[in-house]
């Protein structure tokens, strides 16, 4: 073995252990134990919930991320970055079925900051896909910002795959958009509403976009299916646009004056702690909302002792 | 004021002009065609929106629409029957054909001799008489001109239709034989714009001849060398043989009056159009009142003027951006065939959208403003309680009140205790709210239960 050789062997077991170091997430976790998720990202901010409050909500956004130490705690340089806004419904952005646009662009923006290699942004939509992404405003905003915007309504074998989840009450086996599965920071970015069948429609609830399985029969058993889709895939980070809640005729509203204005961003790298916090803005408390129970009960995370970091402090 | 007398040179100018604005107003048929298809574009087709034919539609509802329409006919009553040379998208096409079969119809049997055949076969223009039928039908159910307009057809083709494609292969057929049949034998637009080419201020004449022929391929026969003229009602204005006269013996100008010629021509045109009248007439015997089950696009409220005006473009059929117009067969009648209606599959009617109200040529679905068109009825929803879950198996179960995009809900929720197994457990039922209920079957199309237990039925007076 010449010097140059052995040199090259050394770089080369020293990229593979950095990137060992730097791909260790693998976000659908199959394992019995779902604490394990979060075993990954070991620190004291795993359950912390940060909550926001400000009228612009780009700095809003940014605020509640710092309380984690920027994006960057989370999304690092070459990472493949899945964003999930809630696109269900063809719906125009004041009326807030949707994720604010501004919301996902800034969340995009941050990724690319944080230098990761590709952003997609896709929801499976109830409405027209076309159309939800057009009228919601979702799609100009996660292309100017530079985000990969697809289409994800057609399910196919091969767009997502069966895995089975261990733990599951009521999805034993389900299908999950593959691009999540191969992403290495998976960012959840609901909209807070009122929800006729599943009381409100948060963090947990939004990921019933990630799904190819016939969700109207999901309906049936609800909350277990929430809480099964969640123990199934995990979200790296949530960002809950609580900004203006929708009070009533949830999930699709459609009038202004069903909203109440917050101006509330809260994030947590935990969406069941990020949930229970998101409730108490409707004056519900978390317990009695039957799939966070249930996501005590399957160990996916707390609805109570998580810390919380406001901004601006409360002044009690 | 064009000059009289045209060096062959400068009629050849206006030949290639007249073929540059036929290709101009091709693309643009065609681009206007994909953008009606994009939900966003809201394209309007100014072909069928600009028609006289069409507008006859709209005397009953929107006199006030025909207005526009005047320019386009004083434009022809001084110019002549330019529309078919130098507008007509179906015209370009067929001249594309016509050219790409000139080496069949140099031979037997498509020589010239079975063309000038097929020229004395009608001893009337039967386009004449379809005209007078039309004149009549357009203001009750039996569709004339629905199958008749050329730009009805021309979306047709596009929309790769069934009976587009068969009429596109009808046109091939046609050029195998003789140029423009279709314009100069049936094309009831090419008859109304040829009697005002028959009477127009400006016109195309033969000041002298040698009688060589050249001008006996003019693609209508319209250049009568024998004659010493050219007839008004045929001549398109397609300046393709003029250049090439021997003795430069054509001038467009202002019409020397010389009707005697013609009067035989006039009698003829007369009797066929009269003839078509009277036909339209009898088919008046045929309307009816209608009453189908067909769920129609949003709007609609008058059957009976729905299928009246509907010009069976499939347009709406097309642009629907979550695919559930479908074009009507004979399962609902002769005179449902080829309209619209509505049928749930994964979609229902999209609360925001009003794609198809926006391309309607005639506004046969009508476009209404946007709260209207949310409130405008296609049908009733209603609840078959032996198949939802909720009331046969006590499951719980709220789809359809959850995708209910009435903003005060149209599907309400009560609860009721029901007995499970030794269990009482009090469960959330749906009911639908009729005065709120738009029919736009999203909950239909979203019903988990199968069959399907929420289905809409057309609302339909006296049942």
């Amino acid at each position: 073995m010449t010097r140059r050789e052995f040199l090259r062997a050394c770089c080369g077991a020293a990229g593979l252990f950095a990137a060992c170091a730097v791909y260790p997430k693998k976000l659908f976790l199959t394992s019995p134990d779902p604490s394990e998720a979060f075993a990954l990202e070991p620190s004291a901010s795993d359950d912390t919930v940060s909550i926001v409050t400000d009228d612009d909500y780009a700095r809003a956004v940014e605020l509640a991320l710092e309380a984690f130490g920027g994006i960057g705690r989370f999304v690092r340089p070459g990472d493949r970055v899945v964003v999930k806004p809630n696109i269900a419904w063809n719906s125009p952005p004041h009326l807030k079925a949707t994720t604010d646009p501004v919301i996902v662009r800034t969340v995009v923006d941050l990724c690319f900051k944080a230098n990761a290699a590709s952003v997609m942004v896709f929801d499976r939509t109830c409405s027209n896909p076309k159309l939800s992404y057009t009228t919601s405003g979702i799609m100009d905003a996660a292309k100017e910002a530079g985000a990969k915007v697809i289409y994800v309504n057609d399910v196919s074998k091969k767009l997502y795959p069966s895995i089975s989840v261990k733990g599951a009450t009521f999805l034993k086996e389900t299908t999950v958009n593959r691009h999540i599965l191969e992403s290495d920071v998976f960012i959840n970015v609901p909209v807070a509403k009122h929800h006729s069948s599943a009381d409100l429609t948060l963090g947990m609830k939004n990921l019933m976009g990630i799904t190819g399985d016939n969700r109207s029969k999901w309906h049936w058993e609800l909350h277990e299916a929430i809480s099964d889709i969640n123990l199934a895939v995990a979200s790296t980070l949530t960002i809950i646009d609580a900004t203006n809640l929708m009070l009533r005729n949830g999930p699709t509203g459609g009038r202004e004056d069903y909203l109440k204005r917050t101006d509330t961003i809260i994030a947590s790298a935990s969406v069941v702690s990020a949930d229970a916090e998101a409730s108490k803005l409707f004056g519900v408390l978390p317990g009695t909302v039957r799939y966070l129970e249930l996501a005590v009960e399957k160990r996916i995370g707390r609805i109570d002792g998580y810390r919380t970091v406001q901004l601006p402090e409360k002044t009690s | 004021m064009p000059d009289t007398h045209k060096s062959p040179a400068r009629w050849k100018v206006l030949k290639i002009v007249r073929i540059g604005s036929q290709a101009a107003f091709l693309l643009v048929f065609v681009i206007l065609f994909v953008l009606s298809l994009d939900p966003f574009s809201a394209t309007v087709n100014p072909f069928l929106r600009f028609d006289p034919l069409i507008l006859l539609t709209s005397l009953r509802t929107d006199p006030l629409t025909l207005l526009p329409v005047t320019g386009l006919v004083v434009l022809a009553l001084v110019v002549g029957r330019f529309f078919c040379g130098w507008v007509c998208p179906l015209g370009a096409i067929i001249d594309l054909f016509d050219l790409a079969l000139k080496p069949l119809r140099r031979i037997t049997p498509f020589s010239k001799k079975s063309a000038a055949a097929l020229g004395r076969l009608f001893a009337l223009p039967p386009s004449l008489f379809i005209l007078g039928g039309l004149f009549v039908t357009v203001f009750f159910i039996p569709p004339v001109l629905q199958f008749f307009h050329p730009h009805v057809w021309i979306i047709r083709i596009f929309s790769l239709s069934a009976s587009g494609l068969v009429f596109l292969g009808f046109l091939v057929v046609l050029s195998a034989f003789a140029r423009r049949v279709w314009c100069t034998h049936l094309c009831p637009l090419g008859a109304f714009y040829g009697l005002l080419g028959s009477v127009s201020l400006f016109r195309l004449d033969i000041k002298s001849c040698r009688s060589c022929g050249t001008c006996d391929a003019c693609p209508t026969g319209a250049a009568l060398f024998e004659e010493r003229r050219v007839a008004g009602f045929r001549c398109i204005l397609c300046f393709d043989f003029e250049h090439k006269c021997p003795s430069n013996g054509f001038t467009y100008g202002v019409r020397h009056v010389e009707f005697d010629k013609s009067r035989r021509e006039f009698l003829k045109g007369a009797a066929a159009l009269g003839a078509g009248l009277a036909a339209g007439a009898v088919l008046f015997l045929l309307d009816r009142p209608q009453n189908s089950a067909l769920l129609r696009p949003p709007g609609v409220e008058d059957e009976e003027l729905f299928v009246t005006r509907c010009l069976r473009c499939f347009q709406c059929v097309r642009s629907c951006p979550n695919g559930i117009i479908k074009a009507t067969g004979l399962e609902a009648g002769l005179d449902s065939l080829g309209t619209p209606h509505i049928e749930f599959a994964d979609y229902g009617c999209d609360y925001y959208c009003q794609v198809c109200q926006e391309v309607c040529p005639n506004l046969a679905i009508p476009l209404l403003p946007l709260p209207e068109k949310q409130r405008a009825k296609i049908g009733l929803a209603s609840i078959n309680e032996t198949k939802c879950v909720v009331y046969a198996d006590g499951t719980s179960c709220l789809v359809c009140e959850e995708f209910c995009p009435v903003p005060q809900k149209a599907v309400k929720l009560f609860e009721r205790e029901m007995r499970l197994g030794n269990e009482t457990v009090v469960l959330q039922y749906p009911s639908v709210e009729k005065t709120l209920c738009i029919g736009c079957g999203i909950c239909e199309a979203n019903c988990p239960a199968s069959p399907v237990a929420i289905t809409v039925k057309k609302i339909r007076e006296g049942l």
